[in-house]
């Protein structure tokens, strides 16, 4: 049975890496709050990588929550360019240099050399899950979902027990230290509401990102979710339902005629769905006329 | 707790919300749920509110163009979200180009009113280059630089001033109102970059006779096979890359060739890593294979390239008419007819004025292969070959398992790419990452060999492309406005190279004399060179390689192939840049930072940007500039035909004024300068023109409304007096915005209603103004889709009508030049938007088609007649032994050249400083770990920065990121180590004959010219 409300589907085929969503959202939703200084509500991960929160997906299985730290360590830049004092060039970088950052892996992979190495890249943010972990612990109901999908904080209730904070798999949750309450993506619910798409997917340059009803007979994530099945759960062993489904990563240029990835770490990450999803996409694009590329494909002439 | 809640959600929601403390009380009962969340909507909602938003156009030198959404709060911008409104007045490629743009211009916000930004003037107190300024007053800096200006032209001539700024094409106005005021002062420059900063691909001039042809990107997804070479299109070209990957989708096969793996090496079908600097073999070996497995295509081989053309074997030059018959002319060449045995001049070739190369019309079979011996005029007997016999012979030994060994890419590969691009309708899409290199000119031309030989060249879907840059200045009217050519334009790379590399004003003697003394062996070394106390050689003899190209640069600057102002024994005194950041960006910088160290050297410099980049940290003046949505100026790009606009969302911030009005101010002010001496007065031997400074501002300003007359009754001062008059001036003498009136007839359903109406009501009623200024409404709104390109068969491909009507190349000669009267207005017979960069007094290479070989003399001496790979330059250490790594400075995803490199949220992104990228092998080799400080040097310098070490890299080579900021190193940067390296046989005029009917290859601003490639740079990397 088809599920109702909205979807974001990316597809990983397709990812540039480029940040265009981190950046967007940066600017318009996490910068305009004191407090979220660390957080990058969406961001894209170089996987296998470190991540962000710093080794979250391996902390996850511990049962380790981010520190600060893991976020992003403190910095700042020193933007005195036209007042300086001191022999040599002025320097913008921050003293001391931190040793890690949100994005600090882009484009390193595993392998040893450019023939055999291998990375894709992963945007994540909130996943809006249906059966979210985050709404069921909640005791004041502050976080809540909409009838369209959109898990949702409420300030005004929030007593500021960090039980979300603690219950997100995907440690997409970003504390607030000064306001002592959780922030996150809200899939730009305001804009949905106005009929515009979230804008991370209206930023995304690379056509990457996919969003609208999954009831929607010709909206793309109906075409990816429901007709094809193409649209893959993050961890789907999390078993949380999300509304942010990926296309893997499936189509790299083989290595000596054999595949690129790293078998077991997608299997993880996607769950053994992945095999069939790369027999459909290879299928399909040998077709001419599919329903499939053509929306994979652009949607143009 | 619940007090502590209560304040600060007060604190979120900002002064307006005290009616919220009413809200505070927990827990809720239920009748109020539902009411809570209704005030929760409202808070979200408001933290993505705005006002109002404009459309703009990001301006950053990536090529790409986007189209913006300014959203604005009061007079800030809050935020930009992507415009996707390429469709609007365009029916023909419709959504196509939706969506368009990246982080890079999402996070262009932050400039406008972060950090970063220079909000005021500033005038110099410390030393140059310490970053020690005070703010001053635009009076105090317009009047202190008019003054210094006032010194310099009384004491060493106004062509001592010298004017950059690259790339016009992303904001025409700003570019072009330094240009005039440099024209009107008789200053040196403006100074060419797209040769300069290495982006010109010299074997689309060598090859065409034209600057850079592509199509636009919406073609590529036309093609079979989509070959991304040297081309980081996933990193790059971020708007355009969907069309990459989605073409992959569609069916393309998709190869990307480069040494990294990269966010591009990752979407290929197929990647194939290559040693660095080793392209032309692999491109090579394909052709043999080609050429083995006669996979060329024969009949498109015959008629659109020079393989049928014949050279004698005794000197290596082609067989002209004025060999075989006296008053015979040099610039008519040879075939040998099948038909009749004979030779034939060859129909649409330089001097052959058929103008077609439809040999069936004339009755001409041409042989391809063959040896014969021909009779010349004095009645010896030579061997003459057909070009493609000759390539076949050298091209023999050239196999893949030749390359094999150097290129490191498995023969078997190689085969299977040169079989695919007989097979498949490809298209190359060339890159920084082949074109850096000193042989830059082999690898473009070994890459147009092997599509041309395959018949891949002249349809959609196929074609050698090369977007580097945002080169191509599709608004000819710029010119007019900028007067370019009437000013001193001039080669950027050799300007360096005679000035702050070798310093050859220090000889003492002009150009002529210096050749003199290199030929008489009296001058042995010239005053300079890349690493102190190693000066350059110089020599007349063939056999001391490193003097020889030295003298043949040299010889070229003496015959004036390659204009460099001022010339020796002067030297330059002044720079003024803007839109730019040439210090930074300049190869050799360890030399080229001595000039801006030093105000004995460089009396004065002044930067114009709307931030502080490390050329402005070296300034005497930083004048503050508007940014990119604080003035109205247009836009265009090489990679979509779209006119589109910037404009004024909101007003300049700050102190800041915008480029025009600066400029102007300037001119006011040397007007002053030069009425408060009492009267300034330059004779410029040029021109021989008596310059007086007295009159300039009303000449900046068209006081007189001669040149802009439409504003005659509504100007203040002067019809050039505001940047919207100046624009209107530059649309109005482009002639790429007049359709075709016979191709009107035919596509006009490609037009827009809105585009249709002010045509026809407008232009085509001889209201030439009023169309551009409906033009200019119209792109004030949403992107234009030129008219001229709009009334041709889309998506747009080069060289598509040059062989459906088989026209020579590149653009038919005569027929170039013939223009038709229409509805009050002119236009070119051939599609007016292509052939914007024929070189000057070209038209038609000299054999009138695709020309792969080369008989210009200084070819011929290099062994360079043909594109074949020649082993990679190599630079020494301080101990004299060749440095190990190659040093790659690509472009790539964090900046666009310098601008963004001092962005705080992209910096966060990545390392938060520049870095070295190294392979993992290679660093543990130097226990060099990732995160490291390490140390790059050679002979010319180093630079410290970050290692990242990665496996993605690599082996032999490190990369830093092509524009990364001196003020994001630790200590140098990455073109202190890095030498200009100017190539000769780009420094030629062709054909050598004098006066020939067209030129082949001739210097033309940004269009020919030597480039200053640095990617043969290298380096060894030590732990700090």
């Amino acid at each position: 049975m088809s599920r109702k409300g909205y979807a974001i589907v990316a597809d990983l085929n397709k990812c540039l890496g480029c940040q265009a969503c981190a950046v967007e959202c940066k600017i318009w939703w996490a910068s305009k709050q004191q407090g979220l200084h660390h957080a990058w509500w969406i961001i894209t991960e170089t996987r296998p990588g470190t991540g962000y929160p710093k080794k979250w997906v391996e902390n996850v299985k511990k049962g380790l929550l981010p520190d600060m730290n893991d976020y992003e360590p403190k910095f700042e830049f020193r933007y005195n360019l036209t007042d300086h004092s001191g022999n040599d060039l002025p320097r913008i970088f921050p003293d001391p240099m931190p040793k890690y950052g949100p994005n600090w892996d882009f484009d390193k992979g595993v392998g040893q050399t450019p023939e055999n190495a291998w990375y894709f890249y992963l945007p994540i943010q909130c996943m809006q899950c249906d059966d979210a972990p985050c709404v069921e612990v909640c005791p004041a109901h502050a976080m809540y979902k909409t009838d369209k999908g959109m898990v949702i904080h409420d300030p005004t209730v929030c007593i500021g027990c960090k039980s979300c904070f603690h219950s997100c798999p995907y440690r997409r949750i970003f504390w607030n230290n000064e306001l002592n309450q959780p922030a996150k993506c809200i899939m730009c619910e305001p804009l949905v509401e106005k009929g515009e798409a979230p804008l991370c997917v209206r930023v995304c340059g690379g056509n990457v990102r996919f969003f609208g009803d999954l009831e929607d007979p010709n909206s793309a994530v109906h075409v990816f979710a429901e007709e094809y099945n193409v649209a893959l759960p993050l961890f789907p062993q999390y078993k949380t339902n999300p509304r942010v489904l990926y296309i893997p990563p499936v189509l790299n240029p083989p290595v000596n005629g054999k595949e690129r990835y790293d078998k077991p770490y997608l299997e993880e990450f996607f769950g053994k769905d992945v095999w069939r999803v790369k027999d459909i996409l290879e299928k399909e694009r040998k077709k001419r006329n599919s329903k499939l590329i053509r929306y994979l494909g652009g949607n143009y002439s | 707790m619940g007090e502590m809640k209560r304040r600060d959600f007060l604190k979120l929601l900002g002064a307006g919300a005290a009616s919220a403390s009413i809200l505070g009380a927990i827990p809720l009962l239920h009748g109020e749920f539902r009411y809570v969340r209704k005030r929760t909507k409202d808070m979200y909602a408001g933290m993505v509110a705005y006002d109002r938003s404009v459309r703009s156009t990001c301006a950053g030198n990536c090529t790409q163009a986007c189209g913006w959404n300014a959203c604005v709060n009061g007079n800030m911008i809050t935020g930009l979200i992507q415009a996707s409104d390429y469709d609007v007045y365009d029916p023909v490629a419709k959504n196509a180009y939706n969506p368009r743009g990246c982080m890079r211009g999402a996070s262009y916000v932050r400039y406008i009113h972060g950090p970063g930004r220079i909000r005021h003037p500033y005038k110099r107190v410390g030393k140059r280059g310490e970053g020690k300024f005070k703010r001053v007053s635009w009076d105090e800096a317009m009047s202190g630089i008019a003054k210094q200006m006032g010194d310099i032209i009384e004491k060493d001539g106004a062509d001592s001033l010298v004017f950059f700024s690259p790339i016009p094409a992303y904001n025409y106005v700003s570019a072009g109102a330094g240009y005039r005021l440099a024209n009107l002062l008789g200053a040196s420059g403006p100074l060419s970059f797209y040769d300069w900063y290495c982006d010109l691909p010299p074997g689309d001039p060598i090859t065409w006779g034209t600057q850079t042809e592509e199509s636009e990107e919406w073609d590529w997804t036309n093609a079979e096979q989509l070959i991304l070479w040297g081309s980081n299109v996933a990193e790059t070209r971020i708007a355009a890359a969907h069309f990459v990957t989605e073409s992959k989708y569609r069916g393309t096969n998709l190869v990307y060739i480069g040494t990294d793996f990269t966010a591009t090496a990752r979407i290929a079908d197929e990647f194939i890593s290559v040693t660095p600097g080793t392209d032309a073999a692999l491109a090579n070996a394909v052709i043999s294979h080609i050429i083995k497995k006669e996979l060329y295509d024969k009949e498109y081989v015959k008629l659109f390239t020079d393989m049928p053309f014949l050279v004698r074997m005794d000197n290596g030059k082609f067989l002209r008419e004025n060999d075989i018959i006296q008053d015979g002319s040099p610039f008519k060449l040879y075939i040998m007819d099948e038909n009749t045995g004979n030779p034939q001049i060859a129909p649409g070739c330089c001097g052959d004025e058929r103008e077609s190369l439809d040999l069936q019309k004339f009755g001409i079979e041409p042989a391809l292969e063959g040896e014969w011996s021909v009779e010349l005029k004095d009645g010896k007997k030579v061997k003459v070959k057909t070009v493609f016999s000759l390539l076949k012979e050298r091209m023999k030994d050239k196999t893949p398992e030749w390359a094999e060994k150097i290129t490191g890419v498995s023969a078997k590969a190689m085969c299977n790419l040169a079989e695919n691009i007989a097979a498949k309708k490809t298209t190359i899409i060339g890159g920084g990452g082949v074109n850096h290199w000193y042989n830059n000119d082999v690898n473009n031309r070994t890459m147009i060999l092997m599509l041309a030989l395959t018949g891949n060249v002249g349809k959609n879907g196929t074609g050698f492309h090369q977007y580097t840059g945002q080169y191509k200045v599709w608004l000819k009217g710029l010119g007019k406005y900028g007067r370019i050519l009437k000013t001193r334009p001039e080669n950027g790379t050799l300007f360096v190279w005679t000035h702050y590399i070798m310093n050859l004003w220090k000889l003492g003697k002009d150009f002529n004399e210096i050749v003199e003394d290199v030929e008489s062996g009296f001058l042995k070394e010239l005053p300079g060179g890349h690493a102190d106390g190693m000066n350059a050689p110089v020599s007349f003899d063939l056999k001391d390689h490193e003097g020889y190209k030295n003298y043949l640069l040299l010889k070229s600057l003496a015959k004036g192939w390659m204009p460099v102002y001022p010339k020796p024994p002067k030297r330059p005194k002044a720079m003024f840049i803007w839109r730019g950041n040439f210090l930074n960006q300049a190869k050799g910088g360890s030399q080229v930072k001595k000039w801006f160290d030093d105000p004995e050297k460089l009396e004065l410099v002044t930067v114009i940007d709307f931030r502080m980049n490390s050329t402005a940290v070296f300034a005497d003046y930083v004048l503050p500039t508007a940014g990119w949505y604080e003035k109205f100026d247009v836009t265009t790009t090489p990679m979509h035909p779209y006119l589109q606009a910037q404009n004024e969302v909101i007003k300049p911030v700050n102190d800041t004024k915008t480029d025009f009005t600066i400029f102007k101010d300037l001119a006011r002010a040397v007007n002053n300068e030069a009425e408060k001496r009492g009267g300034l007065k330059w004779f410029d031997a040029k021109y021989e023109k008596n310059r007086d400074y007295t009159k300039i501002y009303r000449e900046f300003i068209d006081a007189d409304g001669n040149e802009n007359p439409y504003f005659k009754s509504v100007c203040r001062e002067g019809c050039l007096e505001t940047a919207e008059m100046a624009v209107h001036f530059t649309l109005k003498h482009s002639p790429v915005l007049y359709p075709d009136p016979d191709g009107y007839m035919k596509y006009k359903d490609q037009m827009a209603p809105e585009l249709r109406m002010i045509i026809e009501n407008m232009l085509f009623k001889g209201d030439t103004d009023g169309y551009i200024k409906g033009l200019t409404d119209l792109i004030k709104k949403h992107p234009v889709p030129f008219p001229s390109a709009q009334t041709m068969k889309r998506p747009l491909n080069p060289w598509r009508e040059n062989i459906e009507q088989k026209i020579p190349f590149p653009a038919g000669g005569k027929m170039h030049y013939q223009k038709k009267n229409k509805n009050g207005y002119e236009i070119n017979e051939l599609f007016i938007s292509r052939y914007l960069g024929v070189v000057p007094n070209g038209g038609k290479t000299l054999t009138g088609r695709q020309q792969f070989y080369i008989d210009h003399s200084t070819f011929l001496t290099l062994g360079e007649e043909f594109p074949m790979y020649k082993e990679p330059e190599t630079d020494l250490l301080p101990n004299g032994k060749p440095a190990p790594l190659k040093l790659n400075t690509p472009h790539e995803r964090w900046g666009t050249h310098s601008t963004f490199r001092d962005m705080d949220l992209l910096l966060r992104l990545q390392r938060y400083s520049a870095f070295v990228a190294v392979n993992s092998a290679d660093a543990a080799k130097r226990g060099i770990k990732d995160g490291d400080t390490v140390r790059v040097y050679n002979i010319y310098g180093e630079c410290k920065t970050m290692a990242k070490v990665a496996p993605s890299v690599k082996p032999g080579e490190v990369w830093i990121q092509n524009g990364a900021e001196m003020i994001n190193f630790f200590k140098g940067w990455y073109n202190a180590v890095t030498p200009v390296r100017p190539k000769p046989t780009q420094s030629v005029i062709y054909p050598e004959e004098e006066n020939p009917p067209f030129y082949h290859l001739k210097y033309g601003w940004n269009l020919w010219g030597v480039t200053g490639n640095e990617c043969d740079t290298s380096v060894e990397i030590e732990k700090e």
